[in-house]
């Protein structure tokens, strides 16, 4: 029950950080999210063993740390697995590249590009919440029915946990001293969870239909999601930016000036 | 099997868009030709029973590893492939997007590999075909584990052919393969149980759920002998067909003394050991060298690191600037 609590708490934490005011929370969904693919699509296009460029592209993930107050260790706590797999991964290159020098280089690379590409995403996930994403999806023309599912996955986690919670409750109450709930135990116990669970799926929705939805997207608050001078900006700013840093050597440029 | 974004370029990762585009656009134009009623909370409840389940790591005995159930066999049994497709890519979407699970990029290369097999095949052909005349205990729990094995098969493989085509890493093919398979061999097995568990359950209770079971169809019984010989093609299929490949293939470690030495001929012993010297060798040299497969030479580099140092800084300057800023104008704003 305790990863289902954590997994719960770490959910509305990251809602709560997608919700509050700021700066770039209040950007245009679309934007952001372009701006994220923008910025990958260059991460990922450089080599492995071209250290410097990769490391140039550093400046957009500084700039928004800094600008949006968001937290370097809580974003290395919450992806610390997928940066764990980068280590393994990129370790592989070591072992089997020609050389020790090229391997090194190349797993370097490989964990830069690792590295940055998914603080880009937890950018975007720290600054937007499933509504926000849900309206730029919408706008990409993705189809109604997607974003409604991906809508009701994301609230219904609510309602499974709970009634996970209350199994469980009831099946220690039968059990009383028992550690865990018994491996023969397993597949009732989730089935039961299931239809538990679809029948007050379904409840729920029918509540929804009779208040009038009917795959209806966020059609309130069209104002929010307006195009606003600031995103647009944004916008343009960042793809010159990106495309400017990843084709001329900017850090290497500077260095050259600063140096003589 | 989630692919970060670093494991992956740009031309593979556009591919696999289209496909899952592709595919995406079938799903959804058969959920709205059928005559049912779409199940909306259905597939709702679904993604998140799945998509917490994914979170229940369990151990591999003997490899010192841990892997999660995928769920798309489970979820196209109870929705049919179409919904189950497009559910599963409602959960990708948000392990991706809310959750930094998988990367943006790789989306597409993640739904075809978790999705596409598992709703397609794993259910749509391996669990129809074996249920479509009734459904009996057996015939769920075998066309479930059968299903999870193949379908994760086939996954795994994808995810390997994915990052090998796309050149991010030196790793061999084989090795890559022969870590890949395995692994997903024993966690495909385990959630073939999990899976069948839950359909058994929800056969006995509302047989009604499940997609493709013919309610009033012959009872026919799945003999041990029918379930030996499909479990039997589909081994010779899965390691027969990948020792064919692989043998095509150089050996991880042929591949790696071709690499290093230029020789193609399978080495001895005492050849591995020079080898294994002349690494070494290598490796002692390093303090002599730069980093000899960059492209960037000394002078070059020792430039990026002044530049690197000397942009980054006016990049935090800069905002600190701003929010000095910002931080005057919000007082000067409360004190009006």
């Amino acid at each position: 029950m305790n990863r289902f609590d954590n997994m719960l708490g770490e959910m509305c934490s990251i809602d709560r950080e997608a919700s509050k005011e700021g700066w770039l929370n209040e950007m245009h969904p679309l934007v952001k999210l372009l701006v994220t693919i923008w910025y990958i699509c260059f991460v990922i296009s450089f080599k492995n063993n071209m250290l410097t460029g990769i490391l140039s592209m550093s400046v957009y993930l500084i700039i928004c740390f800094l600008m949006a107050d968001i937290s370097l260790y809580k974003c290395l706590k919450r992806m610390r697995t997928v940066l764990f797999a980068f280590f393994i991964i990129g370790g592989a290159n070591i072992l089997f590249s020609e050389n020790f020098s090229t391997g090194v280089t190349g797993a370097a690379g490989f964990w830069c590009k690792g590295v940055m590409s998914v603080f880009a995403v937890y950018i975007l996930i720290v600054t937007t919440s499933i509504d926000d994403i849900c309206e730029a999806l919408r706008m990409l023309h993705v189809p109604g029915l997607l974003v409604t599912v991906i809508m009701l996955i994301y609230r219904y986690i609510n309602i499974l946990i709970k009634e996970t919670k209350r199994l469980s409750e009831s099946y220690f109450v039968l059990s009383p001293g028992q550690k865990g709930i018994h491996i023969k135990a397993w597949g009732q116990f989730a089935g039961n969870l299931m239809l538990r669970s679809i029948d007050r799926a379904k409840r729920v929705y029918d509540s929804m239909n009779m208040a009038g939805y009917e795959w209806r997207i966020l059609s309130g608050n069209r104002k929010k999601y307006k195009l606003g001078a600031g995103s647009l900006m944004w916008l343009f700013v960042w793809t010159g930016v990106i495309a400017v840093f990843r084709i001329i050597p900017v850090f290497e440029l500077v260095g050259n000036m600063l140096a003589g | 099997m989630h692919m970060a974004d670093a494991l992956i370029n740009t031309g593979v990762a556009a591919v696999m868009f289209g496909l899952t585009a592709g595919t995406s656009a079938y799903s959804i134009h058969t959920i709205k030709k059928s005559e049912e009623p779409v199940k909306v909370p259905e597939m709702g409840i679904m993604g998140a029973f799945v998509f917490a389940a994914q979170m229940i790591n369990f151990a591999i005995p003997g490899t010192g590893s841990s892997g999660h159930i995928c769920g798309s066999m489970l979820l196209s049994a109870m929705l049919g492939p179409s919904a189950g497709f497009i559910t599963m890519m409602g959960i990708l979407i948000i392990q991706c997007l809310m959750f930094a699970d998988g990367g943006i990029m790789a989306l597409g290369a993640n739904i075809w590999n978790m999705a596409f097999y598992g709703c397609f095949i794993g259910a749509g052909i391996i669990w129809r075909s074996m249920v479509k005349n009734g459904a009996s205990k057996r015939k769920i729990t075998a066309a479930s584990i059968i299903g999870c094995i193949v379908t994760l098969q086939l996954g795994a493989f994808s995810v390997t052919l994915e990052t090998l085509i796309s050149g991010v890493t030196t790793l061999p093919f084989k090795v890559f393969v022969s870590f890949m398979q395995p692994i997903h061999l024993a966690i495909g097995a385990v959630e073939g149980i999990i899976t069948a568990a839950v359909l058994c359950f929800v056969f006995e209770t509302k047989p009604d759920l499940l997609w493709g079971v013919k309610e009033n169809g012959k009872k026919e019984r799945l003999s041990y002998g029918k379930v030996m010989t499909i479990l039997g093609i589909t081994a010779i299929f899965i390691a027969g067909g990948l020792s064919l490949l692989a043998s095509s293939l150089p050996d991880g470690l042929e591949w790696s003394v071709e690499r290093v030495t230029g020789d193609t001929e399978i080495i001895s012993e005492g050849q591995v050991y020079d080898t294994f010297s002349d690494v070494q060798d290598k490796t002692a040299l390093l303090p002599d060298y730069a980093f000899s497969g960059s492209d960037s030479k000394f002078g070059t580099s020792f430039s990026g690191i002044v530049g690197g140092i000397a942009v980054i800084g006016v990049c935090v300057l800069f905002c600190i600037m701003i929010k000095v800023l910002r931080k005057r104008k919000e007082c000067n704003d409360e004190q009006v």
